[in-house]
């Protein structure tokens, strides 16, 4: 089931076209986080549940108000889309969408591969058509599941789910 | 003239900090009675030896005694009773220090670990520096703490000072904030840290948990006392029930002063919240806490809550003041509180001021102490109320409030670790300490609100001096350490006699020299203020010399037992007229404005009892020489009856109608004929 909390295995180093995703959407949708992608991209290959998980301190002299990082989540996204796209995991929320919607997104993680230079060959997605508003919700909808299963607030999830998604099938930075 | 008033929180004392204050002083006073059971457990042969010499010496003196005898061979007594005493209030006050000792420790240590758990930790820019260092100047404090980002998974700001350096630690998700709001977290912090809650909450914290061990030695040592003893075994020493009764209260007095905590955590948060705010605009702040929405929580977690809901924090922006200050549960907190510290504060006091010329004003230690306290904690936050309340006059202070102190100190004075061993007697041998002391001590909140009233009509500009708070703070220390006081002693007085009548009589009239002389003192200066501020004096005073008239009409015109040729009898007979020409003036003003006349009965009834004490001295030839006596009998009796009726009183409906100018002297007859028929009536009973 898509509800059940699942968990990401900790990885040796990240699948590059997630890592170049993630890069992507805090690049244009969370920029004041950038200086510090490449330190939280170590902690999340090191240890991406314990990235996850917030240090609950109830610290008596504090402000009550729970403010994360959003690059862990856009991480957690983007590991998510590349390894479910894969079929690397048995029982992944990506099986949910329909087999066109994850051939068409598994194309766009290769071409920003593509872009990167590393395979000149794979074929160009601009001449696709568009997915349609409802297409892209559901992928929305999947992602915000997904992280709101690892802990992340509602509202965060749903922002972050929308900057992958954007970012994913725009091809560019920036949300 | 003083005028008042809108409340600035760099002016208006908090009571916030004053409750802190009274959680930690209640705690360290766990510690001397721990001390004093310590010295039970190891010294108490040879302090009973040395009262039994003591005591032997005395039994030697032959014949019958009078009464200036008893009294010095009781001067005597303690005299030789003082070195052992002395000890007792040393170990009692090691216990404290053991505890201070103990909390400044763990004070030091759990903010370390709290920091530790959010490493790694880095520095912020010299930029977040700037704004802390500027956000500590704009609000009048000193310490600049040091700005750190902590670790990628921190999500809470923090602030935490060991070793003599105060860090604020943000979560690095700050930098995805508008700057407007990444403000308003730090100047969030940053109140806090001018507000002194870093070092009293760590401190408050160090205690609570250095308390439980300390608290087990008496247990520890009673077993180790059984298993090496040949005498006793370890279930003969700790299977008394007074030992059950002992880890009982002890564990109410941590789940309590936890709860307290929490309450008075929550408190400082919205007070962070406006000191933040102070002279600028909140809707950064209130944009921030507008983010989350508030999840429905159970009661227990409500309870156990370190901050309020974001709801209420922002209702308390919007309005830009805590008048929320003032409610029951507070009430009932502080009040719990305060008669934790009354008879705890005495393992110290009392046999350590025994033999010595202070030795007279050992009761006093309790009562000033939880007065002051209560005064701060309590009293600024009815004044706050009531002098933040718009419009003027609009009934600040609800029912619950002017209750919960009273609830809080009965339920103080039966869960308090120093009456362990009385929960079948009651406190001093019996129970009325649980009715008068509460009674007596909410009637000083009533009197506090009431003065409070009268101050907020004449308010004319929107400033509060730091001076005035002083003031405020002065005149509830007054009004709480005299209740406090003379509630007690009425109390024991009760116990001892079994007379209500006795206790009211002898406790207002003659409880020590100390109370007769601070209490008309004090009357005579809250009546000079409630004077003051009360407006339509010219009929205030026509009540009081209406009032005085019928009382003195009474005095002289109607029968009584009063033995004729007994000067003394003839004295205390003009005392208690006058005594019924304040209390008529209290009955009129009360009748004709409901609860809004506590404050006039506080201007008149004085003035009514000092003019027909006075005219009661015509009858002697020389009577300066009894000036003081006729000031210092009926005014401590008034100050009794006012508070004893004060809360009753404050509980009535104020009665909006405008009031007639004839009708309200008018009433002075009225109400005071009576009391002055009853007293005469009654007189015999009365006088000694």
């Amino acid at each position: 089931m898509i509800l059940r909390r699942s968990s990401a295995p900790a990885l040796a180093s990240i699948d590059p076209d997630a890592a170049d995703l993630s890069r992507a959407v805090v690049e244009g949708c969370y920029p004041a986080e950038l200086d510090l992608f490449d330190a939280i991209l170590a902690k999340f290959e090191a240890d991406p549940d314990g990235l996850l998980e917030p240090d609950r301190l109830r610290a008596p002299v504090g402000m009550g108000v729970d403010i994360a990082l959003l690059t862990p989540y856009v991480l957690a996204a983007a590991t998510f889309l590349s390894v479910g796209l894969a079929e690397k995991l048995a029982d992944n929320a990506i099986d949910s969408l329909g087999q066109s919607i994850r051939d068409r997104l598994a194309r766009r993680l290769a071409a920003r591969r593509g872009r990167r230079g590393k395979a000149a060959s794979e074929p160009t997605v601009e001449s696709e058509p568009a997915l349609t508003v409802a297409e892209m919700d559901e992928i929305k909808m999947i992602i915000t599941i997904h992280l709101s299963g690892r802990g992340a607030d509602p509202a965060v999830a749903r922002d972050v789910a929308e900057c992958v998604t954007k970012t994913l099938l725009s091809g560019k930075s920036g949300c | 003239m003083l005028i008042a008033t809108d409340l600035d929180p760099a002016t208006a004392p908090s009571p916030g900090r004053a409750r802190y204050v009274l959680l930690v002083v209640v705690l360290l006073l766990a510690g001397a009675f721990v001390g004093n059971l310590l010295h039970r457990q190891f010294l108490s042969a040879s302090w009973h030896a040395l009262e039994q010499s003591c005591v032997t010496g005395m039994e030697q003196s032959p014949g019958s005694r009078s009464p200036e005898q008893v009294v010095a061979e009781v001067g005597q007594r303690l005299q030789c009773l003082a070195p052992a005493e002395h000890l007792r209030a040393m170990v009692a006050l090691g216990g404290t220090v053991l505890l201070i000792v103990l909390g400044l420790v763990l004070m030091q240590l759990l903010p370390y670990r709290l920091f530790r758990r959010a490493e790694p930790v880095r520095p912020a820019s010299v930029e977040w520096q700037r704004r802390a260092k500027e956000a500590v100047r704009s609000m009048g404090g000193r310490t600049t703490p040091v700005v750190m980002w902590g670790s990628f998974t921190l999500r809470e700001p923090f602030t935490v000072r060991y070793l003599r350096r105060t860090r604020i630690v943000l979560p690095p998700g700050v930098v995805n904030l508008p700057e407007a709001q990444a403000s308003a977290i730090l100047r969030h912090e940053t109140a806090h840290v001018v507000a002194g809650d870093v070092n009293l909450v760590w401190l408050t914290r160090g205690v609570w948990w250095a308390l439980p061990p300390v608290l087990l030695l008496p247990v520890v040592t009673g077993a180790i006392e059984g298993v090496v003893s040949d005498s006793k075994t370890v279930s003969q020493m700790l299977g008394q029930p007074f030992w059950f009764e002992y880890v009982a209260r002890a564990a109410v007095l941590l789940l309590l002063a936890a709860l307290i905590s929490f309450f008075v955590l929550r408190s400082r948060e919205h007070e962070a919240d406006l000191r933040s705010v102070h002279g600028m605009s909140a809707a950064p702040l209130q944009a921030l806490l507008s983010r989350w929405p508030d999840q429905p929580m159970s009661r227990w977690r409500q309870l156990t809550s370190i901050h309020p809901s974001f709801i209420h924090r922002l209702t308390v922006l919007g309005s830009r003041d805590l008048i929320t200050h003032a409610r029951f549960i507070e009430g009932a907190a502080v009040g719990l509180l305060a008669a934790m510290t009354l008879q705890a504060s005495g393992f110290v006091v009392i046999p350590g001021l025994t033999g010595t010329p202070l030795a007279a004003y050992s009761l006093l230690a309790g009562p000033l102490l939880a007065g002051i306290l209560l005064a701060i904690g309590w009293g600024t936050a009815l004044w706050r109320a009531v002098l933040s309340s718009r419009p003027a006059n609009h009934p600040a202070i609800n029912r619950g409030a002017l209750l919960g102190l009273p609830a809080g100190i009965a339920l103080g004075l039966l869960m308090d670790l120093s009456w362990t061993g009385t929960t079948t007697s009651g406190p001093f041998g019996g129970w009325s300490m649980l009715v008068t002391v509460p009674l007596v001590v909410g009637g000083a909140g009533g009197l506090s609100v009431a003065l409070a009233s009268l101050w907020a009509t004449r308010r004319t500009t929107a400033y509060t001096a730091r001076w005035n708070w002083l003031l405020i703070a002065v005149v509830n220390a007054v009004l709480f350490t005299g209740a406090l006081w003379i509630s007690q002693v009425a109390a024991q007085l009760q116990s001892l006699s079994d007379s209500w009548l006795y206790a009211y009589v002898v406790g207002g009239m003659s409880g020590g020299e100390g109370w007769l002389r601070s209490a008309a003192v004090a009357l005579i200066g809250i009546s000079a203020l409630a004077w003051a501020w009360s407006r339509r004096r010219l009929s205030l005073i026509a009540i009081g010399v209406l009032a005085s008239a019928v009382a003195m009409a009474g005095r002289w015109l109607l029968p009584s037992t009063v033995d004729p040729a007994n000067p003394g009898q003839l004295a205390q007979l003009d005392w208690w007229a006058a005594v019924a020409a304040g209390t008529g003036c209290l009955l009129t003003v009360l009748a004709v404005r409901g609860a809004a006349g506590l404050g006039q009965a506080l201007a008149v009834a004085p003035f009514a009892t000092v003019l027909t004490a006075a005219v009661g001295l015509f009858r002697y030839t020389h009577p300066w020489g009894v000036v003081e006596i006729y000031l210092t009998r009926p005014l401590p009796l008034l100050a009794l009856t006012l508070l004893a009726v004060a809360l009753p009183a404050a509980l009535l409906h104020t009665r909006a109608r405008p009031e007639s100018r004839l009708l309200s002297p008018l009433f002075a007859v009225v109400f005071t004929a009576p009391v002055i028929m009853l007293i005469m009536l009654t007189i015999g009973a009365l006088v000694w």
